[in-house]
């Protein structure tokens, strides 16, 4: 399905569709969002783009390098359960920092970002993984 | 006045969901079901408008920006299961 207008259009709807899943999930937490819807538009972008320039080499390339992104989301969130105790609290109570930026003004960081970082990374291995697995039913090495 | 024309226009758009529904349960092939879960889709859209409308909250802007994307991936990915099995069946 190596159609000129999908793959026209492909690349400008993954960066659109990135651009939105960093969007969202960084609009979490207060409004509606977070890291597990994020983490879904993002593999929908790149599954779109996958779909549009279907080709053997680029599904083993997407594979090789978005499925690692489970293990680094998984242990990212296992981290800020970590930072929990490490600052005397319970395990994933949340810790809030101010970092001052000259220009950009005051920013709220806190471990809930970084939990959500995490579900995010996830949810785009596992999403991808598993769509550009049931694409085809064949071995991968 | 807006209110409660609202009210009407969903009411409007509940019929044409059933329409839809209608076609997507019966519809004899599979095109039909692909142009019916499109357009359930759409129909839907405008259903989230009017509620937004209703509740005067902006946030169902972006609700609607977050579904025509990922209804575009769902018809893509379903017309190219299609043309894949038929290039099978060709083959």
């Amino acid at each position: 399905m190596n159609t000129t207008l999908l793959q026209l259009a492909a690349k400008f709807i993954r960066s659109i569709m990135l651009v939105a899943s960093v969007f969202i999930l960084l609009r979490g937490h207060n409004a509606p969002g977070g890291g597990f819807i994020g983490g879904l538009l993002a593999s929908a972008g790149i599954v779109i783009y996958t779909i549009a320039f279907y080709s053997l080499p680029l599904l083993s390339k997407t594979l090789r390098t978005i499925a690692p992104l489970r293990i680094v989301g998984l242990i990212l969130a296992l981290g800020s359960g970590i930072l929990g105790l490490i600052f005397g609290e319970s395990f994933l109570h949340a810790q809030w920092f101010k970092l001052n930026i000259p220009i950009l003004g005051t920013i709220d960081l806190s471990t809930p970002l970084l939990f959500d970082i995490g579900v995010y990374l996830a949810v785009i291995g596992v999403m991808v993984m598993v769509i550009l697995l049931l694409m085809e039913d064949r071995k991968w090495n | 006045m807006i209110t409660s024309v609202i009210y009407y226009i969903m009411a409007v758009l509940l019929l044409a969901m059933i329409l839809t529904v209608f076609r997507l349960v019966k519809g004899p092939t599979t095109p039909d079901r692909i142009i019916s879960l499109d357009m359930i889709g759409s129909i839907m859209l405008g259903l989230i408008i009017c509620i937004g409308i209703i509740k005067d909250n902006s946030i169902y802007i972006d609700v609607i920006l977050i579904i025509t994307l990922i209804l575009f991936v769902g018809t893509v990915a379903m017309s190219r299961y299609l043309t894949h099995n038929e290039k099978k069946k060709w083959k």
